[in-house]
Order: C-alpha cells, then structure tokens, then sequence
C-alpha cells in the first residue's frame, strides 16, 4: 500500500486533497515502531489525524536524526509534505 | 477593469469556423434581454469587444445600443479557436484605460478566458450568458439569459404590485385618511412582501446560477474568498456536494477522525499483516521501506491496497505515487498489477476478497477482477 500525507479535502475524496506519498506499507509500520518514544507522533499515528503539524514536523525532525536510514528517509518524506499544512490525515487511498 | 465576459446568443447551426451563421429569433430576443439585464445591473460600457462573426455582432450590436455605447470594436482575437492567453492580451490593449468592458466571443474561448482570468471552469457558457470579473480577478456572478428572463416575469409581478398600491392610494388619497387610513397600509404591506419575496428569490437563482456554474471548480472559487479564508474554512466535495469545514481546528480535527478515509494505527495493522499474507500467499516478497512498490520481484511489481473501513468503492493513487511507481517499472522493466484486498467485512481474521487490475491507477472494485489467491500466484508468475 502506499501510504499517503492527505488533508481535509481528501475527506471528500478530492484527489488534490492527497499531499503524496511518503511510505509503503512496511515503512509506515517501521515509522511507528520507532515513533514510540515521541508523543505527539504516537498519538497521530495512532489517530492518523492530527492538527499539531508543527509539533509533528519537530518530532519527526528530530526522529530523522537518531533513527536508521530508512526510517529516517521516511520521516523526512513526511515532514516535508506536512510543511504549511494546518491538518493532515495518513491515508492507504483505500478507504 | 471591469470585465463582462458573453458568449454569444443563439445562432443557426453550422461549423464552428464558420462566420456567416446569423442568430436565429430567439438569440435576437436574448441579446434583448441581457441587455436590458446590463442596463438594469451596470447602466454603461466604456466599450464593446467582439469577434467579427455575424453571431457574435449581432449580439453586441443591439446591446451597445441599448447600454448608450457607440465604441464597438471587432478583432480576430475574439474567434472561437484563439489562444486565451492572445485574446486576454487583445482585450488589455483594446480596453487599455477603460473601467467597464463588455468582451462577446464564442465558445469555447469564452470558457478558457473564464478559467485563465478566475480559475473557474463553466461547463455550461450558455448561449447569451455573461460571467463578470471583477478588478479583483474574481467571478462576482454569472448568469445565462434563463435566469433573467425568469427574473423579468417576476419584476413585471411585482410591477404589478406596485400599480395596485399606487391606485389604492389615489384612491385612499381623495378621502380624508390618505396614507395613514389602514385599508391603504394593509395593500401596502402585501406589496412589501410580494417585494421582498421576488427579491430574494431574484438571488437564489443568481447563488444557484453561479454555482452551477462553477461547480467543476467551487473549491477554488470559494477558498479564495477572503472572509471565507479569515475564518479558517475549506469547501470540500462530499458526495457530490460541496460542503462546507470550517470551525476550530480541534473541531476539524475530530470531524476527520469521524471519517472513514483515515489511516490509522488499527487500519495500519491490519494492512500491513494482511498484505505479509498476501506477500506469502502469492510468492512475491514484501519490499523495503519507502519502495515504490509493496511487493516485487525481478519481473513484477505489484501495489497493494487494502480496504478496512468506508464505503468507497474506489482506490485512489496521487500522481506523485503513480509516478514513482512508473518511473521503478519502466527502469527494471516490470510487470505491474494493482491488488485490492477488501477485508472491510471479516477484518483481519475473517476471509478476504481480492481484486486485480493489470497496471496503476485509481480504479473502482467494478473495473477490476475478482480473483482467488491462487489464480493470482499463477498470475504474476514469470
């Protein structure tokens, strides 16, 4: 699956409400795992919604910067299309 | 400048290229009409830009004469098959220094002109219709000769009332009570609300019309709308529907975990065991993080995406994920399926459904194949 940065139009299943895609699925799930530690993450990765963009770009800013280098590509990969977002929803495009 | 943007009235029917197609009664009834709309609306044009078709200038000819305009110019950069780019960079030059500029043209420029001046694309530039822009560069209204001539009836209505109340009161006038005498007051009031009625009906068709419209492009129009913009809101299409979200961001946020499209750490779980069964079940391993594909070989790639919730029956794939995906087939040279695993009934330990397509995209269940998981290993075999 590709997981996909989404925001509020995509509630209404407007394509140009997908932001892009950041991870497949096994990198979304790594992502996750190594997220444990930042609350902010673990809360919106456990929603898949959150409105705390900036706090979100912190964590996973810092996040980048201790963990593998997939993990981190896929973090940075979030983080920039999370950039200038008020919302974002992480979205498989399947629902 | 201000800019009222027609398309010209009905003609007879003929090629598009063709310059001589006259309008037939009723597009001569329709010039008519919107241009005693114009005059009612905005009084006066600095000048009038038309092509030099015989449809298009017998719209604009009646019209100037009806708004007091004896500045009409025609200009090749009016035809129908023009750039708009060229003919937005005419309409400048012709205009230059002018406030109130009525430009008739033909479809589909008039559409492409509409969509480069606001971002609005019209499907439905009906004959005699006129969008105007305002020196803001934004659509203020659109109306199609419909929604006047409806709107003429309803004036001649309350036209009507209006010479009821007068000859009530010259009637009330030569007794002693003249306007104060109640049976004068009780017409006056039904006047009021016959106003008022056709008043507000006057602008919902006008909302109606306008976002009709615009519809294709609502979106657009209405996020650009500063008070709309202030207030944090965002229209969006749900079923079919523009909706309105707007309110605190926490207020939003929750509206969005209401919602079925997210993906979260359960949804997240359940597509990722799901999809190493597939992985197993088809013989072709899961990739490493980031890929652009879920499961790949040296021969296939294949995109899986599986449903856990919602009723959409479409799978939807961005460009930018579409485009990564190409660009690892064409370079490895791959053969590339998109599997749908619908597990919205059983969840993860119930039976699940699968779907193939060959290729990527956005599809719907309908256009795909239902398949067994063993067909489906026998399908991306090499």
């Amino acid at each position: 699956v590709s997981i996909e940065l989404a925001n509020e139009k995509w509630l209404g299943h407007l394509p140009s409400g997908l932001l892009g895609q950041f991870a497949s699925t096994k990198g979304y799930s790594d992502l996750i795992a190594a997220a444990d530690d930042y609350l902010t993450l673990r809360e919106f990765f456990k929603d898949g919604v959150t409105g705390d963009v900036d706090k979100v770009r912190a964590e996973l800013k810092e996040l980048a910067e201790e963990a593998s280098a997939d993990v981190s590509s896929t973090a940075k990969a979030l983080r920039d299309l999370a950039e200038g977002q008020e919302i974002i929803i992480i979205t498989n495009g399947g629902n | 400048m201000k800019l009222y943007l027609m398309r010209h009235c009905e003609s007879e029917d003929g090629p598009r290229d063709d310059p001589t197609r006259q309008l037939t009664s009723v597009g001569r009834k329709q010039a008519q009409t919107m241009g005693q709309f114009l005059v009612r609306q905005i009084g006066r044009v600095d000048v009038v830009l038309t092509s030099y078709f015989a449809r298009a200038q017998g719209t604009a000819a009646p019209i100037a004469e009806l708004l007091g305009c004896s500045s009409i110019i025609d200009t090749p950069a009016l035809q129908p098959e023009t750039a708009p780019k060229d003919a937005w960079k005419e309409i400048k030059f012709l205009s230059d220094g002018c406030e109130d500029v009525l430009v008739v043209s033909h479809h589909p420029l008039v559409n492409e002109l509409l969509k480069l001046l606001t971002g609005c694309d019209s499907e439905k530039f009906h004959h005699g219709a006129i969008a105007h822009i305002g020196d803001d560069g934004k659509l203020h209204w659109f109306v199609p000769p419909a929604v006047v001539e409806r709107d003429e009836d309803d004036v001649l209505e309350a036209a009507a009332g209006v010479v009821e109340a007068l000859e009530a009161y010259l009637q009330e006038a030569k007794g002693d009570g003249g306007l104060k005498h109640p049976r004068h007051q009780a017409v006056l009031s039904k006047v009021r609300a016959k106003v008022k009625k056709v008043m507000a009906g006057y602008f919902d068709r006008q909302g109606a019309a306008v976002l009709k419209a615009v519809k294709p492009n609502i979106e657009a129009l209405l996020l650009s709308h500063p008070q709309l913009k202030e207030a944090g809101g965002e229209w969006v299409t749900i079923n079919g529907h523009p909706v309105l979200i707007g309110g605190s961001i926490s207020d939003r946020v929750e509206r969005a975990k209401n919602s079925a499209v997210r993906t979260g750490q359960h949804e997240q779980a359940i597509a990722d065991r799901s999809e190493a069964v597939l992985s197993k079940g088809v013989g072709v391993p899961r990739t490493a993080d980031n890929s652009a594909f879920d499961l790949r070989n040296d021969n296939v790639g294949i995109e899986v995406k599986t449903l856990v919730n919602g009723k959409n029956e479409k799978i939807t794939m961005s460009k930018d994920a579409l485009g990564r995906k190409l660009a690892e087939q064409r370079a490895d040279e791959l053969k590339a399926y998109t599997v749908v695993v619908d597990r919205r009934t059983g969840g993860l330990t119930g039976k699940a459904t699968y779907y193939v397509k060959e290729g990527l995209g956005s599809f719907r269940l309908g256009s795909m194949t239902k398949i067994s998981l063993g067909d489906l290993k026998d399908m991306v075999k090499p």
